[in-house]
């Protein structure tokens, strides 16, 4: 166990008394409760944590925050580890496991960074211009790079954890914690609004939990805790600790995730890893804060380069030192205030550089006061050492070139602030480049938001306050708070080469972009912020160039000699912070991918041994297999037995639509493609519907079952779709009609009962007559079915004779135990969606989605008798297209293999005879829409829509598939292949 | 997600609506020549800025509206019943 | 001719669920409360009227639902001239269609077509607000709001029916995988079944 060596005795927000035990790369070490791994990893005096994106170039961290570019590890082990995770976000827990990534064999000695090779591949533009050509070498190129570039590597299996969505509403949500969201939580809370308060950080207080700050005389940490204390007391207002709010959409939606169980060594039960809050919210406060810049000189990667806020934050809010001996050098007050800090937390000041030629402000008074010599117009030209920082090179900037080395193990960097303004960004807001700040402040907004405080570029705590308090509804509460007049920042986008010309200076840390990957981009033409981000990677990693954006575009404004607003940003999109898979996902996983409809029959088909399809949403019994039978033989079987004997089959899940009113009629002429106004009442017909453009949309059965009382029946596929388009009708196009529609796909349930037992077998359990002469095919009745009252219609689908039985769906299992039971000796079987598309096959019926696939007319399917002449319905004038009508179209037909032997798989395609498929395009007559193994006329069969088909029957083609290697010789035939004349189903 | 504003059942949000398209066509009459018909189904202006397009509250009372949403923005600045759609 | 009683019986949608017991800390309560009769209605403007004598109270408004007093009778506004009609005290779909039908209006029976759960207990709001997106604070949805909306991506029509409970009307196909998400996505707060 390796001590805490540089942890100070006191001080910090960690409870000592609870150590926790971690390792990281394998090594055990021990921190406290309110670490990060990254303050643990401080403490321990760790600096190495990573190896860079392209180069391999050893990293350690560079910020405490969100911001930090480099503290990526893997974190957990097996299906539950995940790749790229912040150190500086990881709340510590017992039994932590991390480990360092894209380093072999070890961290500390990585071959591609010894034998210098990832330099030599990686220039900027690299996807671009690296091995274009030869194209056959790209795999094994592509190889290489992958192993060598990248990030962590995912885990293999799936996701063990639980993740939950979850709707929010408020009044006013406040992003962020920080003195400036605090105040407006309080102040709308005390108005008695909806408040929701996110923050990313395990506790609340922001930027105040790492800074020695006084708020109204007393320590900024006091007031923190008595705010969050009434906060909770509140009843509307909801506190939301470990949640990003990482998305801005439209109407003011916010996304959010909540980081559940993260932080505990084992989840309690029933608790989600994460949460995914979806939050519409009256106003948005945006209390972000802001990003403190690095600066940009040679080998300003080395581990010990930290951002100055960073260093400081380790030593205040979590008693670790980052180093014992430190540069600091800034171009800006607030450097002074972190030298300050570093110094009183027992780091020594090796030398305080400020970038400008002289001044500062009341920050630099204290400095010198607390016994500092900041040296004015210097900066370090270069980082010294590999692993860790052993030194600085620092030179004046006014020339000359001469350089001093310093011996130091922490350079402490502060380029200035820039305000956080993502969110504000994703939701259409502008960024406007503030002079003053030399950084983008966030400007007219587009939706209901205000960004506060650091977010809007008021670094001051008393203007934070009280703009917060504003925004929350009460612009009288404003604390006073220890602010000190600053002097003006410097612009320094860069510092020139060392003499030495040695190093590489990062711009995008991350991302191994450089100062002089910029100036190649901009040699090479790639101008634009949006340019110059794709071509040279500039802000394209996980941490979205929080660190870089500005500097980066600000070299090249230098480059191309404008100023850096006319060059502009690149535009913020979500995530803010990268969000796990998973927490998208939220609750739609496994079996709760999309809710499943079940048949009224389910469990009568589940304790039938039935294997289920899905059909949409819904789960229907697809065959009924025997012992040791595969599908095609259960199938045949069934199908057979239907043909021979009879079956019954679910149709429940047909849609089912209730119509009625005075126009209802009128209705469905304008519906159907054929006739309906002489329907009498207990009669059905089939119907034909086209989309407006001609082509058929679907068919289906309706039923007068009153003067003015009609009942529809449309495909599964298209039960909504049908529904919809008669709620447009009635409401949008045709108001004058009087008619009212209902679905009660859900209140019927309907058995066909299928072959030449069927009579037989209705007649037992019906209490109506269902002699031929009485109960004629397409006649419809109603009447009571082993005691259920029910409907019953004499249609067919499999062309046998054949009877929907629809009863209320509660009664749907009594009336298939009765079927069953009384069908017994009758040797009536249950069949499945399978043996009925065999049936229907044989039959030359149609489908949705293969014969009925978006592109064929009535004529096409060999329907084109049934549309009227003598009325308009939809679709009647474009049907009559010049290229719907002329020839050349495919129509439906029949298959049979010439062997009568070979199937006929449904993924072919038709060629003539002798057309050879490769590689050149041939010459397509057609393809196979279903096939199967007909048990009635002894061999394979198939459907397909081949060109002028009618006029071919008895001409052979070849069914192929290239990607299969199947060729099929196949005999046109018609698409009726059982009963042509319809002798069964009017029997 | 938007929030779409149900002239019946107030606001809700986008995913209990189907989107229905172009609420500016107007279906021709049925003895319009084939041209109008083609225009009506296949002619789409795309224009930038607001714009008046059918949704179907699917999820809720199932009925049809038209709403007033600007393509850029998407802003919406108004929701109608259908025939009370102001010119 | 077979045994008429099979009739009486009715199946749930609901036979086959798990239905873990009510234990001292479940957070939300299920209970099944299947209907006697729903009746879905739709009311020409002239039959309002007469519909509400039939009914013995007047329509409710959009985005309400009335238990009327001293029956056991729920009315629910479902869109621009429909309602529901629920009856609770035995009455027969069929004779409740045809009083509506015989005041004018047009009945559709959904009696089956919905299976109706009530929920209960102090976690309700938030074990709905993983799946539902309105907002259903007691500011924006009182005892007697009824909306329809998608929970878990099933249409569904919701009710609030005071005391912090609900009535869900959920369509009987999904009503398996509804209940099956409640039990799981409730886990956290322990749900039991009454």
């Amino acid at each position: 166990m390796t001590t805490q060596s540089f942890r100070n005795a006191e001080g910090g927000l960690i409870d000592r008394a609870t150590p926790l035990d971690f390792t990281f790369d394998g090594k055990a070490f021990q921190g406290f409760a309110g670490d990060t791994l990254a303050s643990a990893l401080v403490a321990n005096g760790v600096r190495l944590v990573g190896r860079s994106f392209k180069y391999h170039r050893p990293r350690g961290l560079i910020g405490a925050g969100v911001e930090d570019p480099c503290g990526l590890v893997r974190l957990g082990a097996g299906d539950r580890a995940e790749p790229n995770t912040r150190a500086t976000l990881t709340e510590l827990f017992a039994g932590l496991t991390a480990d360092s990534q894209n380093r072999w064999p070890s961290l500390k000695w990585d071959a591609s960074a010894l034998t210098g090779l990832a330099g030599r591949l990686f220039p900027a533009g690299f996807y671009y211009k690296t091995f274009i050509s030869p194209q056959v070498l790209w795999p094994t190129y592509e190889k290489i790079i992958r192993a060598m570039a990248g990030m962590g590597t995912c885990p293999e299996g799936p996701d063990p954890d639980v993740y939950d969505d979850r709707f929010a509403h408020a009044d006013l949500l406040v992003v962020g914690a920080g003195p400036a969201g605090l105040a407006a939580a309080l102040a709308a809370g005390r108005l008695g609004q909806r408040v929701i308060l996110a923050e990313q950080d395990m506790r609340l207080g922001g930027d105040l939990l790492a800074a020695n700050r006084s708020i109204d005389g007393r320590p900024a940490l006091d007031w923190v805790a008595d705010t969050v204390a009434e906060l909770e007391a509140l009843p509307d207002v909801t506190l939301l600790p470990r949640t990003t709010v990482f998305g801005y959409h439209d109407h003011n939606l916010l996304a959010a995730v909540e980081r559940v169980t993260d932080h505990l060594p084992h989840a309690p039960a029933g608790l989600p890893r994460q949460r995914h809050w979806k939050i519409r919210a009256g106003r948005v406060v945006l209390a972000t804060g802001a990003i403190e810049r690095p600066l940009v000189f040679a080998d300003n990667d080395r581990p010990g380069v930290m951002l100055a806020s960073a260093a400081r934050a380790y030593v205040n809010r979590w008693a670790a030192r980052p180093g014992t001996r430190a540069v600091v050098v800034t171009n800006n007050d607030d450097g002074y205030r972190s030298a300050l800090d570093l110094q009183a937390g027992g780091i020594e000041i090796a030398a305080l550089l400020d970038t400008r030629p002289e001044g500062g402000g009341a920050l630099a008074q204290m400095a010198r006061d607390a016994g500092l010599s900041p040296r004015h117009g210097m900066a370090v030209a270069r980082a010294l050492g590999g692993h860790a920082v052993t030194g600085a090179e620092i030179t004046a900037l006014s020339g000359g070139g001469a350089t001093e080395t310093v011996d130091c193990d922490l350079i402490a960097v502060s380029g200035g602030w820039a305000p956080t303004l993502h969110l504000h960004s994703q939701a259409r807001g502008k960024a406007t480049y503030d002079e003053s700040l030399t950084a983008f402040v966030p400007t007219d907004p587009k939706q209901a938001h205000e960004s506060v405080g650091a977010a809007a570029g008021d670094l001051t705590l008393a203007g934070a306050l009280a703009a917060g308090s504003r925004a929350g509804g009460d612009d009288t509460l404003a604390p006073p708070a220890d602010d000190h007049p600053a002097a003006p920042i410097q612009a320094l986008w860069q510092v020139p080469k060392p003499p030495s010309g040695k190093g590489k200076r990062f711009v995008d840390i991350q991302d191994d972009v450089t100062a002089e990957d910029v100036a190649l981009a901009h040699r090479e033409g790639y101008e634009s912020v949006e340019h110059l981000k794709r071509y040279t990677t500039l802000g394209m990693g996980t941490d979205q160039g929080k660190t870089s954006n500005v500097n980066g575009l600000a070299i090249m404004a230098g480059l191309r000699g404008q100023t850096i607003p006319a060059v502009g940003t690149t535009t913020f999109r979500p995530p803010f912070t990268p969000v796990t898979m998973g927490t998208f996902a939220g609750r739609e996983a496994g079996h709760h991918f999309a809710p499943i409809r079940r048949t009224p029959l389910h469990a009568r088909h589940d304790a039938l041994g039935a294997v289920f399809q899905t059909a949409g949403l819904w789960l229907r019994a697809r065959y009924y297999p025997l012992e040791g039978e595969t599908m095609a033989e259960a199938v045949a079987r069934e199908a057979s037995h239907v043909r021979r004997i009879g079956g019954m089959v679910d149709v429940s899940t047909l849609g089912k639509i209730d119509i009625q009113g005075p126009d209802a009629a009128d209705l469905l002429n304008r519906f159907y493609v054929n006739g309906f106004k002489a329907l009498p009442v207990g009669k059905c017909r089939y119907g034909l519907m086209l989309r407006e453009d001609g082509i058929v949309l679907d068919d289906g059965t309706t039923t007068r079952i009153g003067d003015t009382h009609y009942y529809m029946t449309t495909t599964t596929a298209n039960a909504v779709t049908v529904m919809r388009n008669l709620e447009l009708y009635l409401q949008v196009h045709w108001p004058d009609l009087d008619v009212s529609v209902a679905s009660v796909s859900d209140q019927w349930a309907g058995v066909a009962l299928a072959g030449p037992r069927a009579r037989d077998l209705l007649a037992r359990v019906a209490d109506i007559d269902v002699s031929n002469d009485a109960f004629p095919f397409l006649a419809y009745r109603e009447g009571a079915v082993a005691g259920i009252p029910a409907r019953l219609f004499r249609i067919s689908y499999s062309g046998e004779l054949a009877y929907e039985i629809h009863v209320p769906s509660d009664f749907a299992p009594a009336l298939w135990d009765a079927l069953l039971e009384h069908g017994a000796d009758l040797d009536i079987r249950p069949y499945g969606t399978e043996a009925m598309s065999t049936l229907r096959i044989e039959k030359g019926h149609m489908v949705i989605g293969t014969e009925i696939d978006g592109r064929t007319t009535a004529d096409d399917l060999g329907m084109g008798r049934m549309v009227s002449t003598k009325k308009p319905f939809i679709g009647h004038v474009l049907k009559d297209r010049p290229g719907l009508t002329e020839g050349g179209r495919k129509q439906l037909v029949g298959l049979v293999p010439v062997d009568k032997r070979t199937p006929i798989p449904e993924t072919c395609q038709i060629v003539k005879p002798g057309v050879v498929t490769g590689r050149d395009p041939v010459p397509i007559e057609g393809h196979v829409t279903a096939g199967t193994f007909s048990p009635s006329v002894g061999h394979p069969i198939a459907l397909a829509l081949v060109k002028d088909g009618r006029a071919r029957l008895g001409e052979t083609l070849h069914a192929v598939s290239p990607t299969t290697r199947v060729r099929v010789p196949v005999t046109v035939t018609s698409p009726v292949f059982v009963d042509p004349e319809g002798e069964r189903l009017h029997a | 997600m938007l929030l779409i504003p149900c002239p019946w059942c107030g606001p809700r949000p986008q995913t209990d609506f189907t989107y229905g398209g172009d609420g500016t066509v107007v279906r021709p009459a049925e003895d319009a020549p084939q041209a109008a018909w083609a225009d009506f189904v296949f002619v789409r202006d795309n224009p930038m800025g607001p714009h008046r397009e059918l949704w179907h509250h699917s999820a809720g009372c199932r009925r049809w509206l038209v709403v007033e949403r600007d393509t850029v923005t998407h802003d919406i600045t108004g929701s109608f019943k259908p025939g009370e759609v102001p010119s | 001719m077979p045994d008429l009683a099979r009739a009486s019986a009715r199946a749930s949608a609901l036979a086959t669920v798990s239905r873990p017991g009510v234990g001292p800390d479940c957070g939300v309560r299920l209970s099944e409360r299947p209907a006697d009769a729903l009746v879905q209605v739709a009311v020409p403007a002239a039959a309002r009227a007469a519909v509400a004598d039939a009914l013995g109270h007047a329509l409710p408004d959009p985005l309400t639902a009335i238990d009327i007093p001293g029956k056991s009778t729920r009315l629910l506004w479902v869109s621009a001239d429909q309602w529901w009609v629920e009856a609770r005290d035995g009455t027969a779909p069929a004779d409740l269609a045809a009083r509506l039908a015989a005041a004018g209006a047009r009945p559709t029976d959904q009696t089956q077509a919905r299976v109706v759960v009530h929920l209960a207990g102090e976690h309700t709001r938030d074990l709905l607000a993983k799946g539902w997106a309105l907002d259903l604070h007691p500011r924006a949805f009182p005892a007697g709001a009824c909306a329809q909306s998608s929970l878990a991506a099933v249409s569904v029509m919701l009710a609030a029916v005071g005391g912090g409970a609900y009535d869900l009307y959920i369509p009987r196909s999904f009503a398996q995988s509804l209940w099956d998400w409640l039990l799981d996505a409730g886990a956290e707060f322990g749900v039991g079944v009454d």
